[in-house]
Protein backbone atom coordinates (compact mmCIF):
# COMPACT_ATOMS: atom_id res chain seq x y z
CA UNK A 1 0.00 0.00 0.00
CA UNK A 2 1.36 3.61 -0.94
CA UNK A 3 1.73 5.73 1.56
CA UNK A 4 -0.70 8.11 0.24
CA UNK A 5 -3.11 5.46 0.30
CA UNK A 6 -2.32 4.32 3.84
CA UNK A 7 -3.02 8.27 5.07
CA UNK A 8 -5.93 8.20 2.89
CA UNK A 9 -7.49 5.20 4.11
CA UNK A 10 -6.30 6.33 8.08
CA UNK A 11 -8.05 9.15 7.62
CA UNK A 12 -11.25 7.76 6.06
CA UNK A 13 -11.39 5.89 9.39
CA UNK A 14 -10.69 8.54 11.33
CA UNK A 15 -13.36 11.13 9.94
CA UNK A 16 -16.24 8.26 9.83
CA UNK A 17 -15.65 8.30 14.44
CA UNK A 18 -15.82 12.61 14.29
CA UNK A 19 -18.78 12.63 11.58
CA UNK A 20 -20.64 10.04 14.09
CA UNK A 21 -19.96 11.95 17.48
CA UNK A 22 -23.00 10.39 19.45
CA UNK A 23 -22.03 6.95 18.43
CA UNK A 24 -18.75 7.21 18.93
CA UNK A 25 -19.14 8.76 22.92
CA UNK A 26 -21.79 6.10 23.42
CA UNK A 27 -19.63 3.16 22.47
CA UNK A 28 -16.56 4.46 23.66
CA UNK A 29 -18.48 4.76 27.15
CA UNK A 30 -20.22 0.81 27.11
CA UNK A 31 -16.54 0.03 25.92
CA UNK A 32 -14.51 1.53 28.37
CA UNK A 33 -17.41 0.02 31.53
CA UNK A 34 -16.40 -3.33 29.82
CA UNK A 35 -12.56 -2.61 30.16
CA UNK A 36 -13.32 -1.18 33.41
CA UNK A 37 -14.61 -4.45 34.49
CA UNK A 38 -12.17 -6.24 32.69
CA UNK A 39 -9.58 -4.68 35.22
CA UNK A 40 -11.23 -4.57 38.16
CA UNK A 41 -11.77 -8.73 37.28
CA UNK A 42 -7.79 -8.77 36.94
CA UNK A 43 -6.81 -6.69 39.64
CA UNK A 44 -9.30 -8.80 42.29
CA UNK A 45 -7.50 -11.92 41.14
CA UNK A 46 -3.78 -11.23 41.19
CA UNK A 47 -4.44 -9.41 44.51
CA UNK A 48 -6.25 -12.45 45.97
CA UNK A 49 -4.02 -14.57 44.98
CA UNK A 50 -1.28 -12.31 46.94
CA UNK A 51 -3.45 -12.63 50.01
CA UNK A 52 -4.22 -16.69 49.80
CA UNK A 53 -0.32 -16.72 49.01
CA UNK A 54 0.29 -15.08 52.07
CA UNK A 55 -2.02 -16.93 54.34
CA UNK A 56 -0.54 -20.56 53.27
CA UNK A 57 2.81 -18.96 54.62
CA UNK A 58 1.23 -18.48 57.48
CA UNK A 59 0.78 -22.34 57.88
CA UNK A 60 3.10 -24.68 58.26
CA UNK A 61 3.97 -28.87 58.12
CA UNK A 62 5.30 -29.80 61.70
CA UNK A 63 6.83 -33.09 61.76
CA UNK A 64 7.28 -35.03 64.98
CA UNK A 65 10.83 -37.39 65.31
CA UNK A 66 11.75 -40.45 67.43
CA UNK A 67 14.02 -40.50 69.62
CA UNK A 68 16.70 -41.02 67.05
CA UNK A 69 20.49 -41.06 67.26
CA UNK A 70 22.72 -38.20 65.92
CA UNK A 71 23.67 -40.68 63.08
CA UNK A 72 20.04 -41.62 62.13
CA UNK A 73 18.87 -37.84 62.99
CA UNK A 74 21.53 -36.57 60.65
CA UNK A 75 20.31 -38.95 57.78
CA UNK A 76 16.75 -37.76 58.40
CA UNK A 77 17.52 -34.26 58.15
CA UNK A 78 19.10 -35.27 54.76
CA UNK A 79 16.06 -36.73 53.75
CA UNK A 80 13.78 -34.10 54.61
CA UNK A 81 15.37 -31.21 53.10
CA UNK A 82 15.89 -33.34 49.67
CA UNK A 83 12.19 -33.14 49.22
CA UNK A 84 11.05 -30.77 46.42
CA UNK A 85 9.19 -28.22 47.03
CA UNK A 86 10.35 -27.04 50.96
CA UNK A 87 10.74 -23.39 51.18
CA UNK A 88 11.64 -23.69 54.57
CA UNK A 89 12.62 -26.30 57.30
CA UNK A 90 13.50 -25.14 60.50
CA UNK A 91 14.74 -28.05 63.18
CA UNK A 92 13.48 -27.26 66.89
CA UNK A 93 15.48 -29.73 68.95
CA UNK A 94 13.80 -30.68 72.16
CA UNK A 95 15.35 -29.20 74.58
CA UNK A 96 14.58 -25.57 71.77
CA UNK A 97 10.39 -27.37 72.56
CA UNK A 98 10.78 -26.92 76.07
CA UNK A 99 12.16 -23.75 76.02
CA UNK A 100 9.65 -22.55 73.88
CA UNK A 101 6.63 -24.26 76.02
CA UNK A 102 8.46 -22.64 79.30
CA UNK A 103 8.10 -19.03 77.45
CA UNK A 104 4.32 -19.57 77.03
CA UNK A 105 3.35 -21.30 80.43
CA UNK A 106 6.16 -20.41 82.74
CA UNK A 107 9.14 -21.98 83.75
CA UNK A 108 7.30 -23.65 87.51
CA UNK A 109 5.19 -25.80 85.49
CA UNK A 110 8.55 -26.87 83.52
CA UNK A 111 10.17 -27.44 86.71
CA UNK A 112 11.71 -30.89 86.79
CA UNK A 113 11.31 -31.90 83.31
CA UNK A 114 14.62 -30.45 82.08
CA UNK A 115 16.71 -33.90 83.15
CA UNK A 116 13.57 -36.26 81.54
CA UNK A 117 12.16 -33.78 78.54
CA UNK A 118 9.19 -35.22 77.20
CA UNK A 119 9.30 -33.47 74.00
CA UNK A 120 10.19 -34.83 70.68
CA UNK A 121 12.89 -33.50 68.33
CA UNK A 122 10.94 -31.84 65.31
CA UNK A 123 10.74 -30.16 62.10
CA UNK A 124 8.85 -27.07 61.08
CA UNK A 125 8.13 -26.91 57.51
CA UNK A 126 6.81 -23.84 54.83
CA UNK A 127 6.21 -25.63 51.58
CA UNK A 128 6.07 -23.47 48.44
CA UNK A 129 2.63 -24.51 46.42
CA UNK A 130 0.00 -25.79 48.73
CA UNK A 131 -1.55 -28.06 45.65
CA UNK A 132 1.32 -30.21 46.32
CA UNK A 133 1.05 -30.62 50.06
CA UNK A 134 -0.64 -34.45 49.95
CA UNK A 135 2.65 -35.69 47.85
CA UNK A 136 5.06 -33.49 50.44
CA UNK A 137 3.40 -35.04 53.55
CA UNK A 138 3.75 -38.79 52.21
CA UNK A 139 7.39 -38.26 51.31
CA UNK A 140 7.75 -36.63 54.75
CA UNK A 141 5.81 -39.67 56.16
CA UNK A 142 8.26 -42.64 54.47
CA UNK A 143 11.23 -40.84 56.15
CA UNK A 144 12.31 -43.39 59.04
CA UNK A 145 12.07 -41.94 61.83
CA UNK A 146 9.03 -39.45 61.14
CA UNK A 147 6.79 -40.93 63.94
CA UNK A 148 3.71 -37.44 63.34
CA UNK A 149 3.47 -35.37 60.61
CA UNK A 150 1.01 -32.29 61.40
CA UNK A 151 -0.36 -30.75 58.32
CA UNK A 152 -3.26 -28.02 57.31
CA UNK A 153 -4.66 -30.27 55.17
CA UNK A 154 -8.47 -28.75 55.31
CA UNK A 155 -6.91 -25.20 55.00
CA UNK A 156 -4.57 -26.05 51.72
CA UNK A 157 -7.80 -28.03 50.20
CA UNK A 158 -9.87 -24.55 51.15
CA UNK A 159 -7.37 -22.34 49.64
CA UNK A 160 -6.86 -24.24 46.66
CA UNK A 161 -10.94 -24.29 45.81
CA UNK A 162 -10.66 -20.20 46.62
CA UNK A 163 -8.33 -19.61 44.13
CA UNK A 164 -9.78 -22.15 41.59
CA UNK A 165 -13.03 -20.21 42.09
CA UNK A 166 -11.57 -17.07 41.55
CA UNK A 167 -9.65 -17.84 38.93
CA UNK A 168 -12.80 -19.76 37.02
CA UNK A 169 -14.75 -16.53 37.75
CA UNK A 170 -12.13 -13.82 36.37
CA UNK A 171 -12.00 -16.05 33.38
CA UNK A 172 -15.74 -16.18 32.94
CA UNK A 173 -15.94 -12.84 33.54
CA UNK A 174 -13.52 -11.27 31.50
CA UNK A 175 -14.60 -13.74 28.50
CA UNK A 176 -18.28 -12.28 28.66
CA UNK A 177 -17.26 -8.86 28.80
CA UNK A 178 -14.64 -9.46 25.79
CA UNK A 179 -17.90 -11.15 24.29
CA UNK A 180 -20.08 -7.64 25.22
CA UNK A 181 -17.14 -5.58 23.67
CA UNK A 182 -16.94 -7.32 20.35
CA UNK A 183 -20.83 -6.77 20.44
CA UNK A 184 -20.82 -3.19 21.09
CA UNK A 185 -17.96 -2.04 18.39
CA UNK A 186 -19.11 -4.52 15.70
CA UNK A 187 -22.59 -2.68 15.89
CA UNK A 188 -21.30 0.51 16.03
CA UNK A 189 -19.14 0.02 12.74
CA UNK A 190 -22.45 -1.85 11.00
CA UNK A 191 -23.64 1.31 11.81
CA UNK A 192 -21.27 3.33 9.69
CA UNK A 193 -21.04 0.24 7.44
CA UNK A 194 -24.51 0.32 6.40
CA UNK A 195 -24.26 4.39 6.00
CA UNK A 196 -21.13 3.53 3.56
CA UNK A 197 -23.03 0.70 1.48
CA UNK A 198 -23.07 2.18 -1.36
CA UNK A 199 -19.35 3.79 -0.91
CA UNK A 200 -18.51 -0.24 -1.05
CA UNK A 201 -20.12 -1.15 -3.40
CA UNK A 202 -18.75 1.04 -5.83
CA UNK A 203 -15.35 0.42 -4.28
CA UNK A 204 -15.93 -3.29 -5.57
CA UNK A 205 -17.18 -2.29 -8.92
CA UNK A 206 -13.93 -0.18 -9.86
CA UNK A 207 -12.09 -2.72 -8.60
CA UNK A 208 -10.73 -2.67 -5.47
CA UNK A 209 -9.13 -5.16 -2.47
CA UNK A 210 -11.10 -6.43 -0.06
CA UNK A 211 -8.31 -5.58 2.25
CA UNK A 212 -8.82 -2.18 1.19
CA UNK A 213 -12.38 -1.59 1.75
CA UNK A 214 -11.83 -2.99 5.26
CA UNK A 215 -8.70 -0.72 6.23
CA UNK A 216 -10.68 2.28 7.33
CA UNK A 217 -13.12 0.48 9.37
CA UNK A 218 -10.47 -1.19 11.12
CA UNK A 219 -9.19 1.86 11.29
CA UNK A 220 -12.29 3.00 12.90
CA UNK A 221 -12.77 -0.21 15.36
CA UNK A 222 -9.02 -0.17 16.44
CA UNK A 223 -9.44 3.79 17.47
CA UNK A 224 -12.35 3.22 19.26
CA UNK A 225 -11.02 0.46 21.09
CA UNK A 226 -8.20 2.38 22.22
CA UNK A 227 -9.72 5.00 23.01
CA UNK A 228 -11.79 3.21 25.58
CA UNK A 229 -8.87 1.65 26.73
CA UNK A 230 -6.97 5.16 27.75
CA UNK A 231 -10.60 5.83 29.78
CA UNK A 232 -10.66 2.46 31.09
CA UNK A 233 -6.78 2.77 32.44
CA UNK A 234 -7.76 6.04 33.74
CA UNK A 235 -10.30 5.10 35.96
CA UNK A 236 -9.21 1.10 36.73
CA UNK A 237 -5.95 2.68 38.31
CA UNK A 238 -7.67 5.90 39.99
CA UNK A 239 -9.81 3.43 41.58
CA UNK A 240 -7.00 1.03 42.19
CA UNK A 241 -4.76 3.70 43.84
CA UNK A 242 -8.02 5.12 46.05
CA UNK A 243 -8.69 1.83 47.44
CA UNK A 244 -4.67 1.51 48.54
CA UNK A 245 -4.91 4.71 49.71
CA UNK A 246 -8.03 3.49 52.13
CA UNK A 247 -6.77 0.41 53.39
CA UNK A 248 -3.83 1.98 54.18
CA UNK A 249 -5.23 4.16 57.01
CA UNK A 250 -7.15 1.29 58.21
CA UNK A 251 -6.02 0.40 62.04
CA UNK A 252 -7.55 -2.98 61.91
CA UNK A 253 -4.59 -5.77 62.05
CA UNK A 254 -6.59 -8.02 59.85
CA UNK A 255 -7.15 -4.89 57.60
CA UNK A 256 -3.53 -3.81 57.92
CA UNK A 257 -2.40 -7.79 56.79
CA UNK A 258 -4.18 -7.32 53.76
CA UNK A 259 -2.59 -3.97 52.73
CA UNK A 260 0.68 -5.19 53.46
CA UNK A 261 -0.73 -7.79 50.74
CA UNK A 262 -1.70 -5.87 48.48
CA UNK A 263 0.15 -5.45 45.02
CA UNK A 264 1.71 -1.76 44.87
CA UNK A 265 0.27 0.10 41.43
CA UNK A 266 4.03 0.69 40.82
CA UNK A 267 4.07 -3.30 40.08
CA UNK A 268 0.90 -3.84 38.04
CA UNK A 269 0.21 -0.34 36.36
CA UNK A 270 1.86 -1.97 32.96
CA UNK A 271 -0.13 -4.71 32.81
CA UNK A 272 -3.28 -2.83 33.31
CA UNK A 273 -1.80 -0.50 30.64
CA UNK A 274 -1.56 -3.94 28.05
CA UNK A 275 -4.20 -5.75 28.46
CA UNK A 276 -6.23 -2.61 28.36
CA UNK A 277 -5.01 -1.60 25.11
CA UNK A 278 -4.25 -4.95 23.26
CA UNK A 279 -7.91 -6.03 24.51
CA UNK A 280 -9.57 -2.51 23.11
CA UNK A 281 -7.67 -2.86 19.75
CA UNK A 282 -7.82 -6.66 18.73
CA UNK A 283 -11.56 -6.62 19.70
CA UNK A 284 -12.51 -3.81 18.25
CA UNK A 285 -10.54 -4.82 14.92
CA UNK A 286 -11.66 -8.33 14.81
CA UNK A 287 -15.29 -7.34 15.41
CA UNK A 288 -14.88 -4.49 12.53
CA UNK A 289 -13.83 -7.12 9.95
CA UNK A 290 -16.93 -9.53 11.38
CA UNK A 291 -18.91 -6.14 10.76
CA UNK A 292 -18.26 -5.88 6.56
CA UNK A 293 -17.71 -8.94 5.45
CA UNK A 294 -21.54 -8.61 4.52
CA UNK A 295 -21.08 -6.24 2.42
CA UNK A 296 -18.05 -7.31 0.49
CA UNK A 297 -20.04 -9.78 -1.01
CA UNK A 298 -21.02 -7.52 -4.75
CA UNK B 1 -12.91 -9.37 -26.72
CA UNK B 2 -16.19 -10.20 -25.02
CA UNK B 3 -17.76 -13.75 -25.87
CA UNK B 4 -20.86 -15.36 -24.47
CA UNK B 5 -20.58 -19.77 -25.45
CA UNK B 6 -23.24 -21.40 -24.57
CA UNK B 7 -24.19 -19.86 -21.58
CA UNK B 8 -27.31 -20.42 -19.42
CA UNK B 9 -28.19 -18.60 -16.13
CA UNK B 10 -30.35 -19.10 -13.18
CA UNK B 11 -30.24 -17.19 -10.30
CA UNK B 12 -29.97 -20.19 -7.45
CA UNK B 13 -32.88 -22.75 -7.94
CA UNK B 14 -35.22 -20.41 -9.94
CA UNK B 15 -35.79 -21.01 -13.44
CA UNK B 16 -33.78 -19.90 -16.50
CA UNK B 17 -33.05 -16.28 -16.69
CA UNK B 18 -30.63 -16.83 -19.56
CA UNK B 19 -30.83 -19.72 -22.00
CA UNK B 20 -28.20 -20.94 -24.36
CA UNK B 21 -26.57 -17.56 -25.16
CA UNK B 22 -23.88 -17.06 -27.80
CA UNK B 23 -21.96 -13.57 -28.33
CA UNK B 24 -19.42 -12.78 -29.75
CA UNK B 25 -18.29 -8.48 -29.58
CA UNK B 26 -15.00 -7.59 -31.13
CA UNK B 27 -12.83 -4.89 -29.81
CA UNK B 28 -13.75 -1.65 -31.06
CA UNK B 29 -17.53 -2.39 -31.48
CA UNK B 30 -20.57 -0.08 -30.51
CA UNK B 31 -23.25 -2.65 -29.36
CA UNK B 32 -26.38 -2.05 -28.05
CA UNK B 33 -28.23 -4.59 -25.84
CA UNK B 34 -32.04 -4.41 -25.83
CA UNK B 35 -35.12 -6.18 -24.96
CA UNK B 36 -38.06 -5.92 -22.67
CA UNK B 37 -38.14 -5.77 -18.95
CA UNK B 38 -37.14 -8.66 -17.47
CA UNK B 39 -35.74 -10.67 -20.91
CA UNK B 40 -32.38 -10.54 -19.20
CA UNK B 41 -30.68 -7.40 -20.55
CA UNK B 42 -29.37 -7.06 -16.71
CA UNK B 43 -28.57 -10.67 -15.89
CA UNK B 44 -25.90 -10.21 -19.09
CA UNK B 45 -24.63 -6.98 -17.29
CA UNK B 46 -24.36 -9.01 -14.24
CA UNK B 47 -22.68 -11.68 -15.90
CA UNK B 48 -20.20 -9.07 -17.38
CA UNK B 49 -18.79 -7.65 -13.94
CA UNK B 50 -18.74 -11.07 -12.30
CA UNK B 51 -21.38 -10.20 -9.99
CA UNK B 52 -22.78 -13.34 -10.82
CA UNK B 53 -21.76 -16.52 -12.44
CA UNK B 54 -22.93 -18.64 -15.64
CA UNK B 55 -24.66 -21.45 -14.60
CA UNK B 56 -23.70 -23.59 -17.41
CA UNK B 57 -21.21 -22.25 -20.11
CA UNK B 58 -18.44 -19.58 -20.05
CA UNK B 59 -18.14 -15.89 -20.52
CA UNK B 60 -14.76 -14.75 -21.42
CA UNK B 61 -13.95 -10.90 -21.42
CA UNK B 62 -10.68 -9.53 -22.22
CA UNK B 63 -8.78 -12.63 -21.93
CA UNK B 64 -10.27 -13.19 -18.79
CA UNK B 65 -12.64 -16.95 -18.30
CA UNK B 66 -15.05 -15.41 -15.97
CA UNK B 67 -16.77 -19.04 -15.10
CA UNK B 68 -13.23 -20.01 -13.72
CA UNK B 69 -11.89 -16.78 -12.19
CA UNK B 70 -10.96 -16.61 -8.90
CA UNK B 71 -12.24 -14.61 -6.25
CA UNK B 72 -8.73 -13.04 -5.65
CA UNK B 73 -8.86 -12.15 -9.30
CA UNK B 74 -12.27 -10.52 -9.26
CA UNK B 75 -10.62 -6.92 -8.74
CA UNK B 76 -7.99 -7.24 -11.04
CA UNK B 77 -10.45 -7.99 -14.46
CA UNK B 78 -13.11 -5.16 -13.04
CA UNK B 79 -9.98 -2.62 -12.91
CA UNK B 80 -9.90 -3.71 -16.95
CA UNK B 81 -13.56 -2.21 -16.82
CA UNK B 82 -15.22 1.04 -17.34
CA UNK B 83 -19.16 0.52 -15.43
CA UNK B 84 -21.84 3.34 -15.65
CA UNK B 85 -24.81 2.49 -13.80
CA UNK B 86 -28.59 3.78 -14.72
CA UNK B 87 -28.87 5.32 -10.72
CA UNK B 88 -25.17 7.22 -11.49
CA UNK B 89 -24.00 5.66 -7.99
CA UNK B 90 -22.13 8.87 -7.14
CA UNK B 91 -21.17 9.41 -3.12
CA UNK B 92 -23.13 12.66 -2.20
CA UNK B 93 -20.22 13.47 0.62
CA UNK B 94 -17.65 13.96 -2.37
CA UNK B 95 -17.17 16.52 -4.57
CA UNK B 96 -17.39 15.58 -8.63
CA UNK B 97 -13.55 15.80 -8.85
CA UNK B 98 -13.54 13.42 -5.81
CA UNK B 99 -15.88 10.84 -7.24
CA UNK B 100 -13.78 10.35 -10.09
CA UNK B 101 -10.63 10.81 -7.91
CA UNK B 102 -11.86 7.58 -5.67
CA UNK B 103 -12.05 5.10 -8.39
CA UNK B 104 -8.41 5.65 -8.76
CA UNK B 105 -7.41 5.80 -4.92
CA UNK B 106 -9.21 2.32 -4.66
CA UNK B 107 -6.73 1.02 -7.49
CA UNK B 108 -3.87 2.32 -5.64
CA UNK B 109 -3.08 4.93 -8.12
CA UNK B 110 -0.08 7.63 -7.24
CA UNK B 111 -1.62 10.72 -5.43
CA UNK B 112 0.16 12.85 -8.61
CA UNK B 113 -1.16 10.93 -11.02
CA UNK B 114 -4.58 11.30 -9.69
CA UNK B 115 -4.04 14.76 -10.11
CA UNK B 116 -3.07 14.98 -13.79
CA UNK B 117 -5.57 12.20 -14.93
CA UNK B 118 -9.40 13.85 -13.02
CA UNK B 119 -9.04 17.27 -14.54
CA UNK B 120 -8.18 15.82 -18.21
CA UNK B 121 -10.75 13.66 -17.84
CA UNK B 122 -13.41 15.73 -16.58
CA UNK B 123 -12.86 18.00 -19.77
CA UNK B 124 -13.47 15.54 -21.78
CA UNK B 125 -16.74 14.67 -20.12
CA UNK B 126 -17.42 18.72 -20.21
CA UNK B 127 -17.16 18.67 -16.51
CA UNK B 128 -14.14 20.84 -15.81
CA UNK B 129 -16.22 23.78 -14.39
CA UNK B 130 -18.06 22.18 -11.95
CA UNK B 131 -14.83 19.64 -10.46
CA UNK B 132 -15.45 20.91 -6.85
CA UNK B 133 -19.39 20.92 -7.15
CA UNK B 134 -21.34 17.97 -5.14
CA UNK B 135 -23.93 15.54 -6.68
CA UNK B 136 -26.63 17.05 -5.45
CA UNK B 137 -25.67 20.63 -6.56
CA UNK B 138 -25.14 19.12 -10.56
CA UNK B 139 -28.25 17.81 -13.13
CA UNK B 140 -28.66 14.55 -13.61
CA UNK B 141 -27.30 14.65 -17.24
CA UNK B 142 -24.33 15.94 -15.24
CA UNK B 143 -24.17 13.39 -12.84
CA UNK B 144 -24.18 10.75 -15.48
CA UNK B 145 -21.47 12.87 -17.04
CA UNK B 146 -19.75 12.13 -13.74
CA UNK B 147 -20.35 8.71 -13.94
CA UNK B 148 -19.24 8.31 -17.83
CA UNK B 149 -15.71 10.06 -15.92
CA UNK B 150 -15.46 7.84 -13.25
CA UNK B 151 -15.76 4.92 -15.85
CA UNK B 152 -13.19 6.51 -18.22
CA UNK B 153 -10.33 7.24 -15.77
CA UNK B 154 -8.60 4.20 -15.47
CA UNK B 155 -8.50 4.05 -19.50
CA UNK B 156 -10.66 0.70 -20.11
CA UNK B 157 -10.47 -1.16 -22.52
CA UNK B 158 -14.58 -1.72 -22.35
CA UNK B 159 -17.29 0.36 -21.05
CA UNK B 160 -20.35 -1.41 -19.79
CA UNK B 161 -23.23 1.06 -19.40
CA UNK B 162 -26.45 0.05 -18.04
CA UNK B 163 -29.72 1.99 -18.98
CA UNK B 164 -27.10 5.05 -18.80
CA UNK B 165 -30.27 7.56 -19.89
CA UNK B 166 -32.45 5.83 -17.78
CA UNK B 167 -32.74 8.44 -15.54
CA UNK B 168 -31.94 11.49 -17.45
CA UNK B 169 -34.44 13.69 -19.83
CA UNK B 170 -34.25 12.72 -23.55
CA UNK B 171 -32.36 16.09 -24.44
CA UNK B 172 -29.49 14.92 -21.96
CA UNK B 173 -30.22 11.40 -23.10
CA UNK B 174 -28.85 12.62 -26.16
CA UNK B 175 -25.81 14.22 -25.53
CA UNK B 176 -24.69 11.20 -22.90
CA UNK B 177 -24.77 8.72 -25.85
CA UNK B 178 -23.53 11.21 -28.44
CA UNK B 179 -20.54 10.83 -25.66
CA UNK B 180 -20.43 7.52 -25.44
CA UNK B 181 -19.74 7.15 -29.17
CA UNK B 182 -17.01 9.89 -29.23
CA UNK B 183 -15.42 7.37 -26.48
CA UNK B 184 -16.39 4.08 -28.79
CA UNK B 185 -14.34 6.31 -31.91
CA UNK B 186 -11.12 6.97 -29.48
CA UNK B 187 -10.35 2.96 -29.73
CA UNK B 188 -13.11 2.01 -26.54
CA UNK B 189 -15.34 -1.15 -26.99
CA UNK B 190 -18.28 0.32 -25.68
CA UNK B 191 -21.44 -1.76 -24.72
CA UNK B 192 -24.69 -0.15 -23.73
CA UNK B 193 -27.86 -2.30 -22.30
CA UNK B 194 -30.87 -0.12 -22.87
CA UNK B 195 -34.91 -0.08 -23.42
CA UNK B 196 -34.62 2.89 -25.09
CA UNK B 197 -35.59 1.83 -28.87
CA UNK B 198 -35.75 5.67 -30.12
CA UNK B 199 -32.02 6.46 -29.11
CA UNK B 200 -31.06 3.11 -30.41
CA UNK B 201 -32.99 4.00 -33.62
CA UNK B 202 -30.92 7.44 -33.95
CA UNK B 203 -27.51 6.18 -33.49
CA UNK B 204 -28.05 2.88 -35.07
CA UNK B 205 -24.97 -0.04 -34.48
CA UNK B 206 -24.76 -3.29 -33.84
CA UNK B 207 -28.44 -4.03 -31.59
CA UNK B 208 -28.58 -7.28 -29.71
CA UNK B 209 -31.71 -7.99 -29.02
CA UNK B 210 -32.82 -10.48 -25.43
CA UNK B 211 -36.06 -11.85 -25.23
CA UNK B 212 -37.44 -14.39 -22.87
CA UNK B 213 -33.57 -14.81 -21.99
CA UNK B 214 -32.89 -15.85 -25.68
CA UNK B 215 -31.07 -13.54 -28.10
CA UNK B 216 -33.83 -13.20 -30.44
CA UNK B 217 -31.66 -10.86 -33.69
CA UNK B 218 -28.30 -9.67 -33.68
CA UNK B 219 -28.42 -7.02 -36.47
CA UNK B 220 -26.90 -3.74 -37.64
CA UNK B 221 -28.90 -0.98 -38.06
CA UNK B 222 -27.83 2.50 -39.80
CA UNK B 223 -27.55 5.53 -37.97
CA UNK B 224 -30.34 8.34 -38.58
CA UNK B 225 -28.33 10.88 -37.32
Amino acid sequence: MRGGTFRYLSKQGLSSLSKNKLMTFASIGVLSACLFLISAALLLSVNLNSIIRYVEEQNEIVIFLDDLSEEKLAEADNQIRAIEGLNSVTFVSKADALKEQAAELGDAILEGLQDDNPLPDSYRIKISAYTDLALTVSSLEAIEGVIQVNAPSNLAETLASIRQTVLIISISVVTALILVTMVVIANTIKLTVFARKLEINIMKQVGARNNFIRFPFMIEGGTLGFLAAVVSIIFSLSAYQAILALTAKESASWMSAVYNNLIPLADLWWIIVIINITIGVITGVISTIASVKKHLKV
Amino acid sequence: MIEFKNVDFAYESDSLVLENINLKINDGEFVFIVGSSGAGKSSIFKLLRREEVATKGEVIVGGYNLSRLSNKDIPTYRRTLGVVFQDFRLIKSMTVYENVAFALRVTNVSSRDIRRRVPYILGLVGLGPKAKKYPDQISGGEQQRVSLARALVNNPALIIADEPTGNIDPALAFDIMHLLFEINRAGTTVLVVTHDMKLVDKFGGRVITIENGKVESDVVKESKL
